[in-house]
């Protein structure tokens, strides 16, 4: 999960959203990103959301950072954990790439990066 | 009935025909592949009289229904090799099907070197002496032809890359407003037109009536039905207008599959840089459109106008593929370059795909330094002007990588691969190896009822599933195009049951068949097969759906190879 660790040379703005940052909570940060309208809505709050550094405590998960950042789960479409498609209640890792972006994104790669899965309303394909 | 209009582009005259029994159910990528299989000798040199140029309007064109006014173009392509459908807005697509002409052939070459372009009209066909145009470029050609034959006209036309025959030459649409965004880029059909020196083509409608459509209320329900399927849809309804295809830079660049530095890596650093946000932030600031479509009718609107530093009009029609080719793949980061190199690929016409990987096999090769923007620019301009460099620029990644001894040339059959690594989504590269196309995103791009029926989540960077996935997204996808309908009507086809239902609905109720769901998968494979066949019989066999050897070599972040046997990908083209 290292293989970004040295490609890393973009501006990275480091930003804080954890109100337990002191001392020995703090367990690690990860890299944050979010595209498209998501990444608009929070450029309008002026929460970083590009090659963001985003700290994190033991036991926490992708969740509670969206969470934080006020990020429903209507925003979101799908989440990068590292370069793949993961649950948002993935628990972070210390140097973990995370990446969301909201619904009305295209692409091919929409089915073969699971962001359309099996349980999504196609499923219903026989009925309609 | 519609009609063939056949141009004897030698004798400067013309003939309309009923279609052929075998002919008249087709339309588009159907009807030209199936042309080209039936009368263009699989051998012959795709510049000399043998080849033939098919313009033909997807089934659905002409009529109401939404997203449907997409043409095909097919021949004999100059750059492969093998056969070649190239797909397009712009305006010619539904005109030429209000005109009813089902598809326009050119035929044969003239003995001179003299140009003409092609006006068609309601009740005329005209063959014009156009030396007057030779070596002007698409942008002002477009211009002077709607000065000289109305405003709204549809216009194909070739730029200085079509006249030097160069086989990454595409053949540029005006789009509705006039601007040369739209191409039938892939494969150097433009070479073609240049070869049998028609400079433009025509098209003008006016005094037409409406198509004429079987069950006109059956169609107008199903398409009401289309219409709100596509605009509710958030990736057709919101994500495209809002960002162009270009939302795809942050996207595939964090799914480690953006082609980096000539497919090195699939990060690019500065992909924030060159991203759609970027862009739309962009084109806001200076006063450009964020959101337009190709072709009147269209309720996605994809496409838009950038603006230079100035706020001056720089480019429209500024794709994802063309960002990352200039972009990513060059490691250039400044996206008005890159807006620049689109431009001039717009106007000498050629591809901007082909283009773009060029320029970076330039690079791999010393020419240029990775990475310098301005030099790039510079090397381009070149291919307008018939400057030797330009000519080896101008024939595309696999000429210019001979010309420069570089060993990392990323083509299949000769066409560059586009913006989706092949070890990192590897359906896609299944499509790239096994399309009769080359290397072809849009080859395999759509999806359709048996696609779901492969159902979950497939690992795009292992090889389980992939080449099945491949194989039905390429049926998909060549039904979608004899359609005449946008490819990206294939999300909310793929999210909605009902999608594929109404297209089928829309087909039967212009034409007063009685066709199923099934028939239109039926009708991708037919077309795939008469392809297969034209390349069988041109001297493909399974080494041209190999990739080249540089897939091999391990791929970060993911660290996946290029992995599959020939047996393994036959299966892709077996049907």
């Amino acid at each position: 999960m290292m293989e970004r660790g040295t490609k890393q040379r973009a501006p990275v703005v480091w930003i804080c959203l954890n109100k337990n940052v002191t001392g020995d909570s703090v367990m690690g940060s990860i890299l944050f990103n979010a595209f498209s309208f998501l990444q608009k809505k929070l450029k309008a709050k002026n929460i970083p959301c590009t090659n963001a550094r985003i700290s994190f405590s033991d036991g926490e998960s992708v969740d509670d950072v969206l969470k934080k950042m006020s990020i429903g789960i209507e925003d979101i479409e799908g989440v990068f954990v590292n370069g793949k498609i993961a649950p948002t209640d993935t628990l972070l890792r210390d140097g973990d790439r995370i990446a969301a972006f909201p619904p009305g994104t295209p692409g091919p790669y929409r089915l073969l990066l699971g962001i359309v899965k099996k349980n999504s309303p196609k499923e219903n394909q026989n009925e309609g | 009935m519609s009609r063939i209009l056949r141009i004897d582009t030698k004798e400067k005259t013309y003939s309309f025909e009923s279609p052929a029994a075998e002919f008249q159910a087709l339309g588009g990528r159907a009807l030209t592949s199936k042309m080209i299989l039936n009368e263009v000798p699989a051998t012959c040199h795709p510049l000399s009289q043998f080849n033939k140029l098919v313009f033909a309007p997807g089934l659905l064109s002409g009529s109401p229904a939404a997203n449907s006014g997409r043409l095909s173009v097919g021949s004999k392509s100059p750059l492969t090799g093998g056969i070649k459908e190239s797909n397009t807005g712009g305006l010619v697509s539904q005109k030429l099907a209000r005109l009813g002409i089902k598809a326009l052939v050119l035929e044969d070459r003239p003995g001179d070197d003299l140009y003409s372009i092609i006006v068609i009209k309601k009740d005329s066909v005209e063959i014009l002496p156009a030396d007057e145009y030779r070596g002007i470029c698409n942008g002002e050609m477009i211009t002077k032809l709607w000065e000289r034959f109305g405003t709204r006209v549809g216009v194909a036309s070739i730029g200085p890359a079509g006249e030097q025959r160069l086989t990454s030459a595409s053949i540029q649409f005006a789009d509705p407003k006039g601007h040369p965004g739209r191409a039938a880029g892939r494969g150097g059909l433009g070479a073609v037109m240049g070869s049998k020196k028609i400079k433009a083509i025509v098209v003008d409608d006016s005094g037409t009536d409406r198509l004429a459509l079987h069950d006109s209320e059956a169609f107008k329900t199903a398409n009401k039905q289309w219409v709100d399927l596509l605009k509710n849809h958030p990736v057709s309804g919101e994500g495209l207008p809002a960002y162009g295809t270009a939302v795809l830079v942050n996207l595939i660049n964090e799914a480690g599959a953006l082609p980096t530095k000539n497919f090195r890596s699939g990060r690019f650093d500065n992909a924030h840089d060159i991203s759609g946000e970027t862009m739309a932030e962009t084109i806001e600031k200076r006063g450009g459109i964020v959101s337009e479509g190709c072709h009147p009718g269209c309720v996605i609107r994809c496409s838009q106008v950038y603006h230079d530093r100035d706020n001056n009009y720089l480019t429209s029609g500024f794709e994802y593929e063309t960002i990352w080719a200039f972009g990513a793949h060059c490691l250039i980061k400044d996206l008005d370059d890159i807006a620049m190199m689109d431009r001039l690929c717009d106007d000498f016409g050629v591809d901007t795909i082909e283009t773009g990987v060029t320029i970076g096999v330039a690079m791999e090769g010393g020419l240029i330094p990775w990475g310098d923007g301005k030099a790039a620019i510079e090397l381009l301009k070149k291919v307008g002007t018939g400057d030797p460099m330009g000519k080896i620029i101008g024939n595309g990644a696999a000429f210019t990588g001979q010309a420069l001894g570089v060993d990392r040339v990323p083509v299949v059959k000769k066409q560059a691969l586009p913006a989706y690594d092949p070890r990192a989504v590897k359906a896609v590269g299944v499509t790239y190896a096994t399309t009769p196309m080359g290397a072809d995103h849009t080859a395999g791009y759509g999806v359709c009822q048996n696609i779901l029926n492969v159902g979950g989540t497939i690992d795009p960077l292992k090889k389980e599933h992939n080449v099945e996935i491949s194989k039905d997204l390429q049926i998909a996808t060549a039904a979608i195009d004899a359609a005449g309908l946008c490819l990206f009507v294939a999300f909310p086809v793929l999210d909605h049951a009902e999608g594929l239902q109404l297209i089928v609905d829309m087909l039967n109720a212009q034409y007063g068949l009685s066709l199923t769901t099934d028939d239109v998968v039926q009708l991708g494979i037919s077309i795939l097969k008469d392809e297969h066949e034209f390349n069988r019989q041109a001297g493909f066999t399974k080494k041209d759906d190999r990739l080249p050897d540089m897939f091999k070599e391990t791929f970060p972040p993911h660290n996946t190879t290029w992995d599959f046997t020939d047996e393994e990908l036959l299966k892709a083209k077996t049907f």
